[in-house]
């Protein structure tokens, strides 16, 4: 009966970012948020676990706002439990320091047999904290998980890569991000929704945790400068007299460009 | 003035060979040394290839454990090395497995890292700073390290490859215990063979709404046999009239090819999406209000069942020279 | 004094209906539902019953989730967003979701495991029965008979475009049907009519081929006529003689609903409209410029928020209605709003809603064009859908005016019963 720990970002909803016309600043802090996509499949592979094997699922989260709209809908989605390490500071937390966050996270809940992360978040993309957390945590990671077989403390994956799929096998503990071709994130019915209100929803501070931030002093990295990308398209048009005309004009372009042979 | 290397790592040979040409730019701003790591079975080739690359050092292993290309045997290795040289910058080419390696070796070294990193600046403080796309292609953050050492992945065809040059580098064998993998490798299936997927594509031709009959993807085909390439379509010839099962756009296959065609596409938001990052993005299309020509960079108005046949002989009679 | 504030259940309930209409409502499943017509999808209903969407205020221990009305409001506004023909409105919201409530706050245990249980897991089809041949409005001068024979009532007569009589006759189901049960007093004639829920495949019960509508396609318009169908006690709704004023209140849930499934569907023809005037040029400007389209999107607009306040706002009363009587059982005064306040609510939403979203199709029409009035975008069919409501579906549009002058002017100018 494993317990599961799906580590879930509260991560902008990158479909509704509005950009300041005259500076090109994006406006991400009128953005919403949700539950980052890829999250979601984890959060549905580890409820179909559970559904199969018994167990527990506990979601969990590091935000700098309150994600607890987020995590009950995590709750109907099938966790048992939700817990948000809430603190301001998380705002310019850098992956390493979230990473740490939710390492002390998991040791204050205990012991664990599988931890879930999507592959990366909708927003970042950077696919860090949950390899990094399996490194501070001591276990074994496998990234990129399109399918997950579990028997005794055994896990089969599946792994797609660029050229190839691998099959792997692990002992529990482990983590794993998973891709988003895994399952199909279940839509709550209405009853889950109404059963979510009752499920646990915890509300932690740093301290709660005896995040101290001793591991990371100082973010390792810092951002600069976040603006809309230049889209300088030449929007050159090509004529000609008749069509073999314009083709040869193009082709002359294109080869300019360097990107045909001649 | 700095003291640690610049470290290219991929195991793809292209990926570090483009990763060199920049890696080159970086550690001669910074007056130091450029170091590529090579780490696998059988790779004498491999590591002579990058050494003729205008690289000083070549750091290798060739060892059966790093065949199954398991994370924890690298790791071990870039650690170990790490120590030893205290690298200034460390630059892993951003695949699926170089993107979990480079997290991993940050939150080993405790580190920063900046993933698909595009572009590449040193600042007045002698620190890097790199630029990356996020918030789902809506912006472009610059990032800046406030600690060493500098740990980047880097997407293929973000730089142009290395040219060989200069004189070979000095290649170093790596004599250093390596850890064992944690799990278990069962079996490898590899991908549709030879089949390169349309994301990776160097050449995508477009076929949209203006093109009336499936057959006619035929023209097409030829069209990206010449320039090397793939051919894709927009989502209602998938969707709706079913020609296809997968198309290009934003909820479906998103491309970076050096050259786009689109024809007979209009241009919704959702394709556009998918082909921004293409380096040059041409259409034709014979409605002149096609939204696609205000983000295209060359128009042609004119239909594309002229166009296309002459731009296939226009193509053949000029790469022919 | 109000409130607005979506509570977090509703936040969630109404995202999660969002979500599932998104991948099972699309516009081209919507459009393939209405080009090919009734029967309804059974796995569309079997989906929206797993959701939890379908008689959503029917209390957990009959089988529902004992949701609010302004929560249910919420979800048909979704539900008329996302199949803005009205077709899955009509028949889940206010005919299953309206009526089907109403008949379990008057039916039999029996009667609520045999058909309203399985109605709201979208197993069998529960639906009004009200209009005859003789017209819809007036629910008093009905003929439809029925007279007491022991333990059983033997029913005779004959109702017309009724919603959903091919889906009752393919997944099982039955009707809310009025019959007489006593003498026509002239100054009273809603009296002495007692409600029955009449099983489709009673026997005696023989349906009527459905009627070609112009409109909601997916959802089926037959009738059915009765010939000394034997109904057992049990079957019986409330108490006798008292049919009129259930009926009544069945008319208020249905209508609310539909109210609420319009402001939905017009909302969904402006979200469908605003993309393209911004992108589509006449005369080198983008239609969207132009100050005559602008007002009308905003008058549009403006008539949507109205009525969504007015949704709420009358949804808000029949919560408190429900929750003074006590559920489930209990017709008895209501102590802030009498039924005939919220009756004038009612009406107002009703009214409103059907010709609002047959205004905003219209406009999205004349907006766009030649393309406008083609199967490429969903506003026809929103159209020819919306008027079923319009023509008199749940109520006719003018009874609903004279329901209101009743309320304003007093019993005595009603210039007829």
């Amino acid at each position: 009966m494993p317990r599961i720990i799906v580590c879930l970002k509260y991560a902008i909803d990158v479909s509704q970012i509005k950009v300041d016309s005259a500076t090109r600043k994006l406006l991400i802090a009128d953005a919403p948020r949700k539950i980052s996509d890829f999250d979601k499949n984890a959060l549905e592979e580890a409820v179909k676990i559970k559904m199969k094997h018994g167990g527990e699922v506990i979601a969990l989260t590091a935000t700098a706002e309150n994600a607890s709209t987020a995590l009950r809908e995590a709750l109907a989605m099938g966790a048992d439990k939700a817990i948000q390490i809430q603190d301001p500071n998380i705002q310019n937390a850098d992956t390493m320091m979230i990473s740490n966050i939710l390492a002390e996270a998991i040791r204050k809940i205990g012991s664990f047999d599988i931890i879930l992360c999507g592959e990366a978040s909708i927003d970042s993309y950077s696919g860090q904290v949950g390899p990094r957390l399996a490194e501070i945590l001591g276990i074994p990671a496998v990234t990129y998980v399109s399918k997950v077989t579990l028997e005794g403390n055994t896990l089969t994956v599946e792994r797609s890569l660029e050229d190839c799929s691998e099959v792997i096998m692990v002992k529990t503990p482990v983590l794993l991000t998973v891709t988003k071709e895994i399952n199909v994130p279940r839509v709550p019915t209405l009853m889950d929704i109404i059963k979510a209100s009752k499920k646990e929803l915890l509300t932690w501070t740093l301290a709660d945790i005896d995040f101290k931030g001793e591991k990371s002093a100082t973010p390792s990295i810092k951002v600069i400068d976040v603006s809309a990308p230049k889209t300088e398209r030449k929007r050159i048009k090509i004529s000609g007299e008749s069509p073999k005309e314009i083709a040869e004009n193009l082709v002359k372009a294109l080869i300019q460009e360097g990107v045909i042979g001649g | 003035m700095s003291t640690g290397e610049v470290w290219v790592f991929s195991e793809n040979l292209d990926l570090a060979l483009e990763m060199l040409s920049e890696g080159r730019k970086l550690a001669d701003r910074l007056q130091t040394e450029l170091s590529a790591i090579t780490l696998g079975c059988n790779i004498k080739e491999q590591v002579e290839e990058i050494a003729k690359h205008n690289v000083d050092k070549v750091y290798f292993m060739d060892n059966p454990v790093f065949k199954s290309l398991q994370t924890e045997p690298y790791l071990s290795v870039f650690m170990e090395l790490a120590a030893r040289r205290s690298p200034e910058i460390i630059l892993i080419g951003s695949t699926k497995r170089g993107r979990e390696l480079a997290a991993r070796l940050a939150a080993r070294l405790k580190a920063g890292l900046v993933q698909d990193a595009f572009k590449f600046e040193i600042d007045e403080r002698g620190m890097l700073t790199a630029a990356r796309i996020v918030y789902g292609g809506n912006g472009v953050a610059l990032i800046t390290y406030q600690a060493k050492p500098q740990i980047a992945t880097v997407p293929p065809r973000t730089f142009e490859k290395a040219k060989p040059f200069g004189k070979q580098a000095n290649i170093i064998s790596l004599d250093f215990k390596v850890d064992e993998p944690k799990t278990t490798v069962v079996e490898v299936r590899p991908a549709e063979v030879a089949k390169v997927r349309i994301e990776e594509a160097r050449v995508v031709i477009c076929g949209g709404r203006g093109v009336t009959k499936k057959e006619d993807f035929r023209m097409f085909e030829e069209l990206a046999s010449i320039l090397g390439g793939h051919v894709g379509v927009t989502r209602p010839l998938a969707e709706d009239r079913k020609w296809f099962s997968e198309w290009v756009g934003l909820s479906g296959k998103k491309v970076k090819p050096e050259i786009y065609i689109g024809c007979g596409v209009s241009g919704m938001i959702q394709h556009i999406a998918g082909i921004r990052d293409s380096k040059v993005i041409v259409t034709i299309n014979k409605d002149p209000n096609a939204p696609i020509f205000e983000v295209a960079d060359y128009i042609v108005v004119g239909d594309i069942y002229q166009i296309i046949p002459a731009l296939l002989e226009a193509l053949k009679s000029a790469l022919k020279k | 004094m109000y409130d607005f504030t979506e509570t977090e259940e509703q936040k969630l309930m109404v995202k999660a209906v969002k979500e599932w209409c998104e991948r099972h409502l699309t516009p081209e499943r919507v459009r393939e539902m209405d080009d090919k017509g009734h029967p309804y999808p059974k796995d569309i209903v079997e989906g929206l019953a797993s959701l939890g969407v379908i008689m959503g205020t029917v209390p957990q221990e009959h089988g529902g989730l004992g949701l609010d009305w302004k929560t249910q409001a919420l979800i048909a506004e979704v539900i008329g967003y996302y199949d803005p023909t009205v077709a899955t409105a009509a028949g889940f919201m206010a005919v299953e979701t309206g009526w089907g409530f109403t008949i379990n706050r008057y039916c039999s245990e029996v009667v609520r495991e045999k058909y309203v249980k399985p109605a709201i897991r979208g197993e069998k089809f529960v639906g009004i029965g009200a209009t005859e041949p003789i017209g819809g409005s007036d629910v008093a001068g009905h003929r439809t008979t029925a007279r007491k024979e022991g333990d059983y009532w033997i029913l005779n007569g004959e109702k017309t475009f009724i919603s959903g009589t091919e889906e009752a006759k393919l997944w099982g189901g039955g009707y809310w049907v009025n019959a007489r049960t006593g003498p026509v007093i002239p100054e009273a004639p809603h009296r002495n009519i007692t409600a029955f829920f009449v099983p489709i495949d009673a026997e005696g019960v023989e349906v009527i081929e459905p009627y070609r509508d112009a409109g909601r396609m997916a959802i089926s318009t037959g009738g059915f006529v009765m010939k000394d169908v034997k109904i057992p006690d049990e079957y019986r709704l409330g108490e006798v003689g008292k049919g009129f004023y259930y009926t009544m209140e069945g008319f208020d849930n249905a209508r609310l609903m539909i109210g609420a499934s319009c402001a939905g569907a017009t909302r969904r023809i402006l979200d469908d409209a605003i993309p393209y005037i911004k992108d589509r040029k006449v005369f080198g400007m983008p239609l969207a410029k132009y100050e005559a389209i602008q007002f009308e999107l905003a008058e549009l607009y403006m008539e949507m928020e109205a009525l969504k306040l007015m949704v709420m706002k009358t949804a808000w009363m029949q919560d408190i209605r429900y929750k003074e009587e006590g559920l489930p059982v209990k017709v008895s005064e209501a102590k802030t709003f009498k039924p005939t306040e919220i009756a004038k609510w009612i009406s107002m939403v009703k009214w409103k809603g059907p010709f609002l979203a047959l205004k905003a199709a219209e406009k999205a029409m004349i907006w766009f064009g030649a393309a406008g009035y083609t199967k490429e975008y969903l506003f026809e069919a929103a159209w020819r859908g919306v008027m079923s409501y319009v023509v008199g579906a749940e109520g006719g549009q003018n009874i609903q005016k004279i329901v209101i002058g009743r309320e304003l002017l007093g019993k005595e100018y009603v210039p007829y019963k």
